[in-house]
């Protein structure tokens, strides 16, 4: 089972893999978060879920270039995202 | 405005942190929901008695943070800086500590007296996490207690802290804070220049402040200038702005992210000092979704348990015998029918010495035990259907269709928040549209929040629903669970292309994305599932009781009144000839055309009232003629012909009777149900015409009144309105003149 350790979480900056946005991400990989670029509201309420930069996840549904809603497991917890939220967070593997 | 309490304690929590069950642990069944105050967010509040103090408890919004600007976070924070609870338990899922942590700094900063509920422990043991509570204790600086929500543990050293917390008394700044490295050099400067303000520190930390303004919060910036007395609010927003620019310059990076980051930081410190993990297992709540929330089995899924709900609910409460060695009374519903109709009005005739044929005995006989009775009569369908939506919301199962749903929501212009107030309005079946209504505060989008308002109506709201067991009953008896699930879907389909429509015409904007937690599936306790039943079904029941009465009380005035000047004019002219049924006359040319005559055309105004009311005064217009025409048979042994007739027609009655199951309805439903059957008039077309603009014409007073109140405007009020009406009428008239033409 992939395993979301938080504390592992703030080696970002420079990573060699490419970044991309969410939405391309392979399913069912684990990934970082770099980048989420919506508006401040949004942002609260994703880090209220555990979602912010540095946050590792696994992406259990949609991804892949698809339309689906996203799923996504960060640490225990699972959010569901808008497929066009998607190509607001910028992620890495 | 808490006059009574001592001591006045708030909950604080994200959603799915186990915060209702808390709540309910805490204040047993003494409760109460404010229903629509119009100017706040409803919000639950009971209380508890210790030795000698009462404990009011306040159960605020779900919340995942105090930083964006729904109007449940603006609740929640407003609550907790202006009442100024006492005490603050934050409850925090023990599984997931760390996110909450988000939520548990943002209310330390606010500097307000803080107890944590570490709920859900033996989840988190259960997954082989383990938490040192010392040391949580320590790295917060406020008391943390462990309960388990589900089982009940834990509430009495809860209480006992609540009492030790709130008599310390302190509302003193502890000196808990957060690092925030690089920018604290500024938010000591902005704290100094706000410390000065006499009135703002009062009421605000100013170190929780100074973190709003840099944190370019735009409800800071407004707490700010409406809590300083003098002007220059202007000058000191101004220099905050300006040191946030000149970091923004010299770092590069924008204060948020700081901030964000080392309370990221913070979090992730305590995790490491506090959690120790075992190892994950694969979850099955994760296999579930697998199929759960897969865009077809997803859908597949939301299909079934829909269906099942309707097969289980109405099968429960009104079809299967539940004492089949009983005779009469067999299911609830058959009790309750049962009491009103033959148990009671026996008992006021005698207990009031009323006197046959008095105005009294026909008040209390017709307007009120008949009136109050055909809408108790439904409350076990209430209840059975709460019971299982209430099962499913617990379970987890409600954020799965969001989900599923998500997608489709989004090509008519609404999107995954929509739902929820959508299946709080009757989008699964039963509901109601005044809390959907406000339910969609937690929509920031003004955009969909309207659209979706407009729409709610159209969703089957548990009033709607005893007309449909009605005409169902009557008319499309053996079709019963697939004529329920194609109203849903008809519902849907009308809501979903009405709000397109709207989206395109009236109400315009940008959508926003969906964002929601999928809770671990889990069994719902028992007591919670029949606590909502029971909540709702009373909530019910005093709805009847109050508004209900009262129309009905007006309808029998409108029916009974003006009496005719001769004592011997049959009931059909005197009804004919009441105010009622002057005014159903009146409508009768236009509403011909959907098949409605004047009788349902009185039910429908009352409708409008309230939905309830148009079974009862359905049964009171079509009752009333009945038993007088009953009386008028008993009393005149002459006149062959009506005898003859009347029997013919009671013979009739009786071989239908039989036709409609017994088991399903009690004796006066089937009364009512057998009684439009042989009516004159009355077809499936025009039950089904009937059902469809019941499903759709305009909602009643109190969901007027508080969409007037949510939208801040009467025009959305009347668009609403005029809308609905015409559309329902439109469909009516096309269903029934097509039927016509088709035969």
């Amino acid at each position: 089972m992939h395993q979301s350790s938080p504390s592992r979480e703030k080696s970002t900056s420079f990573r060699s893999e490419k970044v991309d946005y969410l939405i391309n991400f392979p399913t069912g990989e684990m990934g970082t978060v770099v980048e989420i670029n919506t508006e401040n509201e949004l942002q609260g309420r994703l880090m209220g879920m555990g979602l912010f930069v540095g946050s590792r996840f696994r992406l259990i549904q949609g991804g892949s270039s698809s339309r689906k809603p996203l799923l996504l497991a960060v640490g225990d917890t699972r959010i569901a995202l808008g497929s066009e939220l998607g190509r607001s967070i910028l992620v890495e593997k | 405005m808490h006059e009574h309490h001592e001591i006045l304690v708030a909950l604080v929590g994200q959603p799915n942190s186990g915060k209702s069950t808390v709540f309910n642990h805490l204040t047993g069944l003494n409760q109460t929901t404010a229903n629509y105050p119009g100017v706040t967010v409803a919000k639950k509040s009971g209380h508890y008695h210790d030795d000698k103090r009462r404990i009011e408890v306040v159960d605020l919004p779900g919340t995942y943070s105090l930083t964006s600007y729904s109007q449940e976070e603006r609740v929640t924070r407003d609550f907790l800086l202006l009442e100024r609870p006492e005490v603050v338990v934050v409850i925090v899922d023990a599984v997931s500590l760390r996110r909450h942590l988000y939520l548990v700094f943002q209310l330390l900063e606010l500097q307000i007296p803080l107890v944590v509920c570490l709920n859900m422990m033996d989840i988190a043991e259960r997954r082989g996490i383990q938490l040192n509570l010392a040391a949580l204790e320590k790295e917060l600086g406020v008391p943390v207690v462990p309960t388990v929500g589900r089982k009940g543990e834990g509430f009495e050293q809860l209480r006992q802290q609540i009492n030790k917390v709130a008599a310390e008394n302190t509302h003193a700044p502890t000196d808990w804070k957060i690092d925030y490295g690089p920018l604290e050099g500024i938010l000591v400067e902005i704290e100094a220049s706000l410390a000065k303000k006499e009135h703002l520190v009062e009421d605000f930390s100013p170190r929780w402040l100074a973190v709003k303004l840099l944190e370019n919060d735009r409800e800071g910036r407004r707490i700010i200038q409406h809590h300083t007395h003098d002007d220059d609010w202007e000058t000191l927003l101004e220099q905050a702005a300006e040191k946030l620019r000149r970091y923004e310059t010299e770092t590069g990076d924008s204060p948020r992210k700081t901030i964000a980051h080392r309370r990221n930081e913070k979090a992730a410190a305590i995790e490491r000092i506090v959690v120790q993990r075992g190892k994950t297992p694969v979850r099955n709540s994760d296999r579930i979704d697998r199929v759960a929330c897969h865009p077809i089995g997803g859908l597949l899924c939301v299909a079934a348990v829909m269906l099942l709900t309707f097969e289980l609910a109405f099968n429960i409460a009104d079809g299967w015998d539940w004492v089949p060695w009983f005779g009469g009374w067999t299911s609830p519903v058959g009790a309750c029918e049962w009491v009103f109709s033959d148990a009671l009005p026996p008992i006021f005739d005698s207990w009031l010495r009323l006197e046959e044929g008095s105005d009294l005995k026909s008040l209390i006989d017709d307007g009120i035990v008949a009136g109050v009775g055909g809408v108790v009569v439904f409350v076990p369908v209430i209840f059975f259907i709460f019971l299982f939506l209430s099962f499913l919301e617990q379970s987890g199962y409600i954020a799965r269709v969001v989900v599923v749903l998500d997608r489709w929501m989004r090509y008519f212009g609404l999107h995954g928040q929509s739902v929820l107030p959508l299946i709080l309005g009757g989008g699964i079946v039963g509901g109601c549209a005044v809390p959907a209504v406000m339910a969609t505060r937690t929509m920031r989008e003004p955009r969909e929040r309207l659209l979706t308002i407009l729409v709610i109506p159209f969703m089957n709201c548990g009033a709607k629903i005893p007309v449909y067991a009605l005409l169902i009953s009557a008319f499309f008896f053996s079709y019963k669970s697939v004529v329920m699930t194609a109203i849903v879907f008809l519902s849907w389909s009308l809501a979903l292309l009405s709000a397109w429509v709207l989206g395109k015409t009236f109400v315009r904007g940008t959508p926003t994305p969906m964002i929601i937690e999928l809770p671990t599936y889990q069994v719902p306790q028992i007591s919670d599932v029949l606590g909502t039943a029971c909540r709702q079904s009373w909530w019910f029941v005093k709805k009847a009781g109050t508004i209900i009465l009262m129309v009905n009380v007006f309808l029998w005035v409108m029916m009974y009144y003006p009496r005719p000047a001769d004592p011997n004019t049959d009931a059909k002219t005197q009804l004919a000839n009441s105010y009622a049924g002057q005014l159903g006359h009146a409508m009768s040319p236009v509403s011909q055309y959907a098949g409605f005559g004047w009788r349902d055309n009185v039910a429908l105004i009352g409708g409008f009232a309230a939905k309830e009311v148009i079974v009862s005064s359905l049964s009171t217009i079509y009752g009333i003629e009945g038993a007088d025409e009953e009386n008028a048979e008993e009393a005149e042994e002459a006149k062959t012909e009506e005898v003859v007739e009347g029997q013919a027609a009671k013979a009739e009655e009786g071989q239908i009777a039989e036709d409609v199951d017994t088991e399903e309805l009690d004796e006066s439903g089937q009364r009512l149900a057998v009684k439009l059957r042989t009516e004159e008039g009355w077809s499936p077309l025009k039950a089904f015409a009937m059902l469809l603009f019941v499903m759709v014409y305009a909602p009643c007073f109190p969901t007027c009144a508080v969409i007037w109140k949510e939208t801040g405007a009467v025009k959305y009020m009347l668009l609403s309105v005029v809308y609905s009406t015409t559309l329902a009428f439109v469909l009516a008239v096309a269903v029934f003149q097509i039927g016509c033409l088709l035969g």
